[in-house]
C-alpha cells in the first residue's frame, strides 16, 4: 500500500469495494430490468434542483431550462437510448430528420425530415405540419443571437430546397456537425416565434412527446401527452407511454431526499453522494440503482501569469503530487481518473492505463526534483481559488492541499462561490483555481474550449500552435477510427507540453428511480431523452 | 398621534433609501453577473457574445446611470425585469410575497401565544420545576439554529412515516394541505420567537407582580386570574411588544433557509436564487420588501404602544 494510501487511512480491500459496488450496479439493473411489457398511462414525477427562469432555448444554456425543453420540443438529430447504449456515449438516432447524407468532400450534409410531425396545438402555431422552414428559422436565429452559435461556427449555408429537405453547408469539414446538431440546446422552433408570432420565453410550442401544460416557479412544471408525437416504440408503438409528467424544483438536497423516501418523486436527477444513496436505499430497498462515471470531471488550472506556473516543470510536479485514486476512492466513493477529454466518453479520452500513468501515479520525489530544477527546492506557496460546488469538492480542494503540501507546496484556499469563480476565471484573475467542468460530450467540445486561443474554458490562455492544428485537423478526420487515434494523440500531447488544467477527478454519478419506473436510462444530454420510452407498472 | 406616526413613516422611507443603495452598491462589487450564470455551461461561448449579453442587458452602463434607471422606475412603481427570467419584478416579488408572509404571521401567532404564556406561567409558578424546565426549554431553542432544526423536523417527520405533501399550493386553492405545508416551518421558526418572548415575559411579569398597583388589586378583591392578566401581563406587555417587532424582523431572515428546506415558493426562497443569479432587480427589491415589512412593523408595533399604555397615547398626543 502506498504511503499516501496509509496516511489518507485506506486499506486495499476499501479500495476495491466501491469498483465492485459500481460494476455490480452497472450490472444488476440491466438484469433485473427484464422487462414486462410496458403499458400506456401513469405519471412520473422528476426533480429538479432549480427552477426554469424562462423557456427561451436561444437565451442561456441554463440545466434547468434545457432539461425542461426536452419534453416538448425536439432535435434534427437525437442520442440514442437504451440498456446497450452507454451514459455518456453519442449514437445518432432520427430526430425530425428521418435520414441524412453526407457529401464526399464532407462539406456538404443533406437531412431529409420526417412528414409526420406536427406541431403542438397551442396557439399560434395550432398544429400544423413541421416543415424545413423551421429548420431553417431556427438554425439562422441561433447562428446570429444565440448563446449556442458556437456551435454552428462551421456553417456556412442553411437551405430549404424543398418542404421535408434542409441542406446544411460548411465552411470546412467539421465532423462534430452530427452531434452539434443534437447538442442539448439545439431544440427546434417553429418559424413562427423568430416572426413576433409568440413569446418563447413564456410558451412552449414544440413537436416533442408532451405538452408544457403549466410552469409555476417553485412549485412545479407539468406536462401531458402530446398525442401527436411522432415517436414509435421499437414494437411500434405509439409514444410516448406516460399521460404525465411533473417537474418539481426542490432546492434543498435534504428535501429531495425526503421527497424520493416518500415516493413523491419517482426519478432522481442531480446531486447525491454515495452516503446519501446508502440512506434512500435503507428506506427504499427496491430502488433502481443506476449509477454511471459523471459527464463531468474536476480540474486544476494553473495560472501562469503567477511566475512559478509560467514553468512547466513546476505544473508537472504538482500534478505528480496528486494521488488522484486514493482522492477518487476516499472523497467520491467512487469514479475515474480525469484526461483532457474526461472518462465519461469512453472512446474518446485516454484508455484507463495510460490516464492512470500520466495522472494518477504520484511520485513525490521526482515532483521536488523538478520543483528543485525549476528552482523552487524550498517550495512555493500560491493562493487556491475553489468553487463552491458542495461539501465533497471541497474536500477534493483540501485533499490536493495535503498531497501539495507533500512536496513543500503551500496552498491557501479561497472558497468563492460558483458565480464568483466564474467571473475570477475569465478574468483570468486567480493563481490557482478549482472547478467541476460542464459535462460536454464531444472530445472536440473539450479541446475548443480549453486549448484554443479565445476558447470560452481557456482561463490559462493556452495559445499553442502545434496543438491548435491538431486540434483542427481532428475536426475534419472523416474515418473515426482515424479521428479518435488523433483525439488520443492530442490528449498525449496535452499531458506533455501544457499539463494545464490538470484534469482530477470524475465522480460516480447517481441515478436512482423507483422501481415502479420501467424504461429510464439517463443519458449525457439534457432532457431526458429516454423519457418517451418510460412506462410505470401501476 | 397622525403626527408621530407620520414622523415615524419619513424615517422608515429615509431607512428604505439607504438600504437601496447599500443593496446596490453592495452587489455591483461582489464578482460575477447573470452572464456568467447564463452561459455557464456553454461549451463555444466568445468573448464578444459575453459583452453582446452584458449590454443588452444594460450592465456595461456606468453604475451611476444603472442605479439612476433602477432608482427612477422604482419611485414610478416599476421594479423592472428580471434579468434571469426576463419576468417583472413586482409580479415576481408579489408571487412570493403571500407564502412568506403566511408563514412569518403563522410563526408569530404560535411563537406569540406559545412565548407569552410560558412567561406567564414560568413567572407565576416562578422557582418551581416548571419555571426551570420553561427556562431550559427557552435557552435551548434560543441555541440552536434554525437549518438544524429544520432539518431535524424533516427526518423525525419522516421517521414517523409523516411526509410533508408536494408540491406547494396555495392557502386560497387548497387550504387544508397548505396547512399541512407551512405548519411545521412555521413551528420551526416559531420557537425561537417563542423562546426569546417567554424569557422576557417572565421577566417583565416578574417586575411587575412586585408593583403597588398589584397589590392594591389584591386588597380591591380582584381574582388571581384578573390581577396577572388584566393588570399584570397588561403592564408587562410594552417591552415585550418591543420584541415582537424585532423578532418578526428576524423571524423574515430565517425564512431564507427555512423556505428552501420546507419547499415553500417564498421571498426568502426568491431572494437566495437571485443571489446566486447575481439577479440585481430582484434582490434589490427583494431586499427593499423585506425592509419595508420589518419598517411596516415596527411602525404598527409603535403605535400600538397607545393601544397597551394610555401614558403614551396622552403623552403623543
Amino acid at each position: 500500500m502506498s504511503p499516501l494510501l496509509e496516511r489518507h487511512g485506506i486499506k486495499a480491500l476499501d479500495r476495491l469495494l466501491p469498483a465492485l459496488a459500481l460494476g455490480a450496479s452497472l450490472v444488476l439493473p440491466a438484469a433485473l430490468h427484464a422487462q414486462e411489457a410496458p403499458h400506456h398511462g401513469g405519471k412520473v414525477t422528476i426533480n429538479i434542483h432549480a427552477d426554469a427562469p424562462n423557456f427561451d432555448p436561444l437565451a442561456s444554456t441554463e440545466f434547468a431550462v434545457h432539461s425542461r425543453l426536452g419534453l416538448a420540443l425536439s432535435r434534427l438529430i437525437e442520442w440514442s437510448t437504451g440498456p446497450e447504449v452507454g451514459y455518456g456515449e453519442f449514437i445518432p438516432k432520427p430526430g425530425l430528420a428521418k435520414s441524412w447524407e453526407i457529401s464526399p468532400d464532407g462539406l456538404t450534409y443533406t437531412f431529409h425530415l420526417r412528414d409526420d410531425a406536427v406541431w403542438q396545438d397551442v396557439v399560434p402555431v395550432s398544429g400544423r405540419r413541421f416543415v424545413a422552414a423551421d429548420v431553417v428559422a431556427t438554425y439562422e436565429a441561433i447562428r446570429e443571437g444565440g448563446v449556442q452559435r458556437g456551435l454552428l461556427s462551421a456553417v456556412d449555408r442553411i437551405a430549404a430546397p424543398d418542404d421535408h429537405t434542409v441542406v446544411i453547408t460548411l465552411k470546412r469539414p467539421n465532423v462534430v456537425l452530427l452531434q452539434n446538431l443534437a447538442h442539448q440546446n439545439m431544440w427546434i422552433l417553429p418559424q413562427e416565434t423568430f416572426n413576433g408570432g409568440y413569446d418563447r420565453n413564456t410558451t412552449v410550442i414544440g413537436t416533442g412527446p408532451f405538452v408544457l401544460e403549466s410552469d409555476e416557479p417553485g412549485v412545479a412544471t407539468r406536462y401531458v401527452r402530446n398525442p401527436a408525437y411522432y415517436g414509435r416504440s421499437a414494437a411500434g408503438e405509439q409514444l410516448p407511454y406516460l399521460d404525465e409528467v411533473e417537474i418539481l424544483p426542490l432546492k434543498d438536497l435534504n428535501a429531495r431526499i425526503m421527497a424520493f423516501r416518500a415516493g413523491q418523486i419517482d426519478i432522481w436527477f442531480g446531486p447525491l453522494n454515495l452516503t446519501q444513496m446508502e440512506g434512500i436505499k435503507q428506506a427504499v430497498p427496491d430502488l433502481q440503482d443506476i449509477q454511471t462515471i459523471a459527464g463531468n470531471q474536476t480540474e486544476l488550472y494553473l495560472n501562469p501569469s503567477f511566475e512559478p506556473f509560467a514553468d512547466i516543470r513546476v505544473r508537472q510536479a504538482i500534478n505528480l503530487a496528486i494521488d488522484r485514486l486514493a482522492l477518487g476512492e476516499v472523497v467520491r466513493g467512487g469514479g475515474a481518473i480525469g484526461a483532457p477529454v474526461g472518462p465519461a466518453l469512453t472512446t474518446q479520452t485516454l484508455p484507463e492505463k495510460e490516464r492512470i500513468a500520466l495522472y494518477g501515479t504520484p511520485d513525490h520525489e521526482k515532483a521536488k526534483r523538478l520543483l528543485a530544477e525549476a528552482g523552487y527546492a524550498d517550495g512555493l506557496s500560491f493562493e487556491f481559488t475553489v468553487l463552491n460546488y458542495g461539501e465533497e469538492f471541497v474536500r477534493e480542494a483540501e485533499w490536493i492541499q495535503q498531497d501539495l503540501a507533500e512536496i513543500g507546496v503551500t496552498a491557501q484556499i479561497r472558497l468563492v462561490d460558483t458565480a464568483s469563480g466564474q467571473a475570477l476565471a475569465s478574468e483570468g484573475n486567480f493563481q490557482a483555481l478549482f472547478l467541476i467542468m460542464s459535462p460536454f460530450a464531444e472530445a472536440d467540445e473539450y479541446f475548443t474550449t480549453h486549448y484554443l486561443p479565445g476558447g470560452n474554458r481557456n482561463y490559462t490562455k493556452v495559445d499553442d500552435p502545434k496543438l491548435t492544428a491538431m486540434i483542427e485537423a481532428q475536426q475534419a478526420a472523416v474515418d473515426p477510427a482515424e479521428r479518435v487515434a488523433q483525439i488520443h494523440e492530442i490528449q498525449r500531447y496535452i499531458a506533455a507540453n501544457v499539463a494545464n488544467p490538470l484534469p482530477v477527478w470524475a465522480a460516480v454519478l447517481l441515478h436512482p428511480a423507483h422501481a415502479r419506473v420501467k424504461g429510464w436510462h439517463p443519458m449525457m444530454t439534457q432532457g431526458f431523452p429516454s423519457l418517451p420510452e418510460v412506462s410505470v407498472t401501476d | 398621534m397622525l403626527t408621530f406616526a407620520l414622523r415615524r413613516a419619513i424615517l422608515g422611507l429615509l431607512v428604505l433609501a439607504t438600504v437601496a443603495v447599500l443593496v446596490f452598491v453592495a452587489f455591483r462589487f461582489v464578482p460575477g453577473d447573470i452572464v456568467n450564470r447564463q452561459l455557464e455551461e456553454a461549451g463555444a461561448v466568445t468573448p464578444a457574445l459575453l459583452a453582446e449579453k452584458r449590454a443588452q442587458l444594460g450592465l456595461d452602463e456606468p453604475l451611476p446611470v444603472q442605479f439612476y434607471n433602477w432608482i427612477s422606475g422604482v419611485a414610478a412603481g416599476d421594479l423592472g425585469k428580471s434579468l434571469w427570467s426576463g419576468r417583472m419584478v413586482s409580479d415576481q416579488i408579489g408571487a412570493a410575497l403571500a407564502p412568506t408572509l403566511q408563514l412569518s404571521v403563522l410563526a408569530i401567532l404560535i411563537g406569540g401565544i406559545l412565548g407569552i404564556g410560558a412567561g406567564v406561567a414560568a413567572a407565576l409558578w416562578r422557582g418551581t420545576p416548571v419555571d426551570m424546565v420553561l427556562r431550559v426549554a427557552s435557552t435551548v431553542f434560543l441555541a440552536v439554529p434554525q437549518l438544524w432544526l429544520g432539518l431535524l423536523t424533516l427526518t423525525a417527520l419522516a421517521a414517523i412515516g409523516y411526509f410533508i405533501p408536494l408540491p406547494y399550493r396555495g392557502f386560497t386553492a387548497a387550504p387544508l394541505l397548505n396547512l399541512q405545508q407551512v405548519v411545521f416551518p412555521a413551528a420551526v421558526l416559531a420557537l425561537g420567537v417563542a423562546a426569546a418572548l417567554s424569557r422576557l415575559t417572565r421577566s417583565a411579569m416578574l417586575e411587575v407582580v412586585g408593583a403597588d398597583f398589584i397589590r392594591a388589586a389584591h386588597a380591591r378583591g380582584v381574582s388571581p386570574s384578573g390581577v396577572y392578566l388584566r393588570h399584570g401581563l397588561k403592564n408587562a406587555l410594552i417591552p415585550v411588544l418591543t420584541l415582537l417587532g424585532t423578532q418578526f424582523g428576524n423571524l423574515l431572515s430565517g425564512t431564507v433557509i427555512i423556505e428552501r428546506i420546507f419547499n415553500i415558493p417564498g421571498l426568502g426562497n426568491l431572494l437566495f436564487e437571485s443571489v446566486a443569479n447575481r439577479d440585481y432587480p430582484v434582490i434589490q427589491a427583494a431586499v427593499l420588501t423585506y425592509g419595508l415589512i420589518t419598517i411596516l412593523v415596527n411602525l404598527a408595533v409603535d403605535l400600538s404602544y397607545g393601544l397597551v399604555d394610555p401614558r403614551i397615547r396622552e403623552a403623543r398626543a
